[in-house]
């Protein structure tokens, strides 16, 4: 394996799980959201390696682009949520009554 | 020599954003980040997925973001605890330590040989309108999925609503 | 025939793109619509079983769709049962606003898991998995209530964990073997010689993501908050239906049909599955909101059906892919009787209600139909299915998880008879001297499921023929 696919696939999953990471580390809803970008840079690094190992960089652009699209509309519904969610409740975090136990 | 650069700037902006405490300049690096992908993407030849990530990610979904950000400020920001921060380089050691165990244990396996190599020609056009086809059903229906999410979501700010 | 595939899409397409002008025609068009689209569904996977799982391929404008003996199955579940909970929403969406929108994400759920069926690679897999999981956040968070968007907030950080674990496992397989079409994968791994140690990455890296998206334990955290949040029919849809296409199915598919699992892959599936089993029905003992505790039962099938696939014999497969068909029939219908509980008394505590039989004797009877069948009592449908993988656990000589499954199977009586007393039985709680029974579809859709569940109990072997032996010959194939 090339050098530099090596290289990606390190970053892509240090990435995904850094992301990970911040999504359950912390109880500001925007910051899970930004955890949430993070592990997408992390996926999209790991299907690019994949690309780029087997030489097909074209069709994995197709399939980056197409998760480009999908991870958008999920980040735009959950941002409404947020939104919503602080305009009725006042409140962004995640734990804050907390109801319901596991 | 561009390439490792952006790698590594996209790495440090990805990990910088947990440590910003105000939330815009956490978005900003974001999409620093952002951009620092598209070039990677842009040095293997996926100009198309370049554009995207440029324009979709470090355009639209920063956008989205600050709006969100600026429009529920006042909120319990203020007393956010500051541990993941805090934690963080820890933490990265530990997955540093998995993830070069995982990828010195990928690089050292042999991968199924050949297989199916690419299809020389294949070009974006091809490959998009060629072989996916079938998720271009399934993301048309995602935006509806996105646009009817946002109203039913958004309904709550409206002034009339029957309670359970 | 071929182009019912894509109408399989087409169909609930075209009714969510006219909801918008439908609803506002007249305040019952809207349920109109979405319960002929749901028939339509229904309809047309119907239309398959008598190819007795001969595969069907569509290829139209470059996309490719096809029906297999597994798909069948699973369409089968996602139709019959998407319709009777839009039927029952007709009714039970009287205390919601936003009739359309409920509709049309409705809808577009079950496009999406028809989809899932559909597709054969896994790329469009996620594509269309993605839809459904959308689309289910907005609709946990339908009522927009606190309970509801805290549990849709925690529902969606487990899923979009699970669906970046199965992108990156998805990476790591296009790394390994330069193609994700399941046709092409199955080729390569049957030439290859043993498990390739890359391949077992991916696969835990799948057995972790689609695990959290079926709620195996321990991937189970979200369901018992999300399942009592979410409106009625969306519950059952979600226990019924949407844990076993996103997971099950998508797990069935992997390593059974493309790659025939050794035994190191199947042992893991059943110690997932014994874990689940006992750890979703004791947490489920202890609850006293009931549809909780119908959440914690249904980690406790799931368990079984995990049970069965694992032990990877011909019973234990039938009894696993049985059990699908029958947990989504009775688990659907009884967090329908839980809705038509919330509906009339406002509450899903258990022990505020009491003697409810008297009042709601259609509730009630449905009910005991439910609980007969999960708690796997002759002769209805839970029986035989639960007897076919005990029979393949002893088959393959697994006692102690045949000992196991009966006894948490009397466990399981157990604690749905407590449910039944606490709620129907005994003295009629004075707060309720005027509770009506529910209106007329959602009483509809609870006797026609549980009609179901006694007919393919007695029926079983024509069910059987025609619906799990195709998909059962698919998973065996390979062998």
């Amino acid at each position: 394996m090339t050098e530099d696919v090596i290289l990606l696939l390190l970053s892509g999953l240090l990435l995904f799980m850094v992301g990970v990471y911040l999504m359950f580390a912390y109880r500001n809803l925007l910051r899970i959201i930004l955890g949430v970008e993070v592990m997408a840079k992390g996926v999209t690094l790991v299907l690019l390696a994949a690309g780029v190992f087997r030489g097909s960089v074209d069709y994995i652009q197709a399939l980056i682009v197409t998760f480009i699209i999908v991870e958008t509309i999920l980040a735009a519904v959950v941002l409404a949520i947020t939104f919503v969610a602080q305009r009725i409740y006042n409140s962004l975090d995640i734990r804050n009554l907390s109801k319901l136990k596991g | 020599m561009l390439l490792y650069a952006s790698l590594v700037l996209l790495v440090i902006f990805a990990i910088l954003v947990c440590f910003f405490k105000d939330l815009l300049y956490a978005a900003v690096s974001l999409a620093l980040a952002s951009v620092m992908l598209s070039a990677v993407l842009f040095q293997y030849g996926a100009n198309i997925a370049a554009v995207f990530e440029l324009s979709v990610c470090a355009g639209l979904i920063t956008v989205l973001f600050v709006s969100t950000v600026s429009m529920t400020k006042d909120s319990d920001q203020a007393n956010e605890s500051r541990l993941p921060a805090y934690f963080l380089p820890f933490i990265l050691v530990l997955f540093l330590g998995l993830d070069f165990f995982l990828v010195k244990w990928l690089a050292g396996s042999t991968l199924v040989g050949a297989g199916f190599p690419a299809t020389p020609g294949l070009t974006f056009q091809n490959a998009f309108w060629g072989q996916r086809m079938t998720d271009i059903v399934g993301q048309v229906s995602l935006i509806l999925v996105g646009v009817f999410g946002i109203l039913t979501i958004m309904r709550a700010l409206s002034e009339r609503r029957k309670h359970d | 025939m071929i182009t019912n595939i894509g109408l399989m899409l087409l169909l609930p397409l075209a009714a969510v793109i006219l909801m918008p002008w439908v609803s506002r025609l007249h305040r019952r068009a809207a349920d109109v619509l979405a319960a002929l689209a749901g028939l339509g569904l229904v309809g047309l996977c119907l239309r398959f079983i008598p190819l007795h799982g001969e595969t069907l391929t569509l290829r139209a404008l470059n996309t490719q769709f096809s029906v297999d003996g597994l798909s069948l199955l699973f369409l089968v579940v996602v139709n019959v049962v998407g319709f009777f909970c839009i039927l029952y929403s007709i009714d039970y969406m009287n205390h919601y606003d936003g009739r359309g929108k409920f509709y049309a994400l409705l809808l577009l759920m079950m496009l999406g898991l028809n989809g899932v069926l559909l597709v054969r690679d896994l790329f469009s897999l996620y594509v269309y998995l993605e839809i459904v999981s959308i689309a289910s956040y907005v609709l946990v968070a339908f009522s927009l209530k606190w309970d509801g968007i805290e549990s849709a907030l925690k529902y969606l950080l487990l899923s979009v964990v699970a669906t970046g674990l199965i992108l990156v496992g998805l990476g790591i397989m296009y790394l390994n073997l330069g193609t994700l079409e399941f046709a092409e994968l199955k080729l390569l791994l049957a030439a290859g010689s043993g498990p390739n140690t890359v391949f077992l990455l991916a696969a835990a890296l799948f057995i972790a993501g689609f695990g959290l998206k079926a709620a195996i334990m321990p991937f189970h955290a979200w369901l018992p908050d999300a399942h009592p949040s979410a409106p009625a029919p969306i519950s059952a849809m979600l226990s019924g239906v949407v844990i076993k296409v996103a997971g099950v199915y998508a797990l069935t598919r992997l390593f059974f049909d493309i790659y025939p699992s050794p035994a190191r892959i199947l042992n893991v599936f059943l110690i997932l599955g014994v874990v689940s089993m006992i750890g979703g029905a004791l947490i489920a003992y202890f609850q006293s909101d009931i549809k909780r505790m119908f959440a914690y039962s249904s980690i406790s099938q799931i368990g079984y059906i995990l049970i069965g696939l694992g032990l990877g014999n011909p019973l234990g497969l039938i009894g696993a892919l049985f059990h699908v068909l029958n947990h989504a029939l009775f688990k659907s219908l009884l967090f329908l009787n839980s809705g038509a509980l919330q509906y009339r008394t406002h509450t899903r505590d258990m022990n505020e209600m009491g003697g409810l039989e008297h009042r709601m004797r259609v509730t009630g009877i449905t009910s005991i139909f439910g609980t007969l069948s999960i708690a796997g009592v002759p002769p209805f449908n839970g029986f035989w299915s639960k007897l076919f993988i005990i029979l393949g656990a002893l088959a393959a000589k697994q006692y102690v998880v045949a000992v196991l499954a009966i006894f948490l199977s009397v466990f399981t009586l157990g604690y749905f008879l407590l449910m039944q007393r606490r709620v129907f039985f005994g003295k009629l709680n004075l707060k309720w001297q005027d509770l009506k029974e529910v209106p007329l579809t959602m009483s509809l859709a609870m006797i026609f499921l549980a009609a179901q569940c006694l007919l393919v109990g007695i029926f079983f072997n024509e069910v059987l023929r025609y619906l799990v032996e195709p998909a059962a010959a698919i998973l065996l194939g390979g062998k």
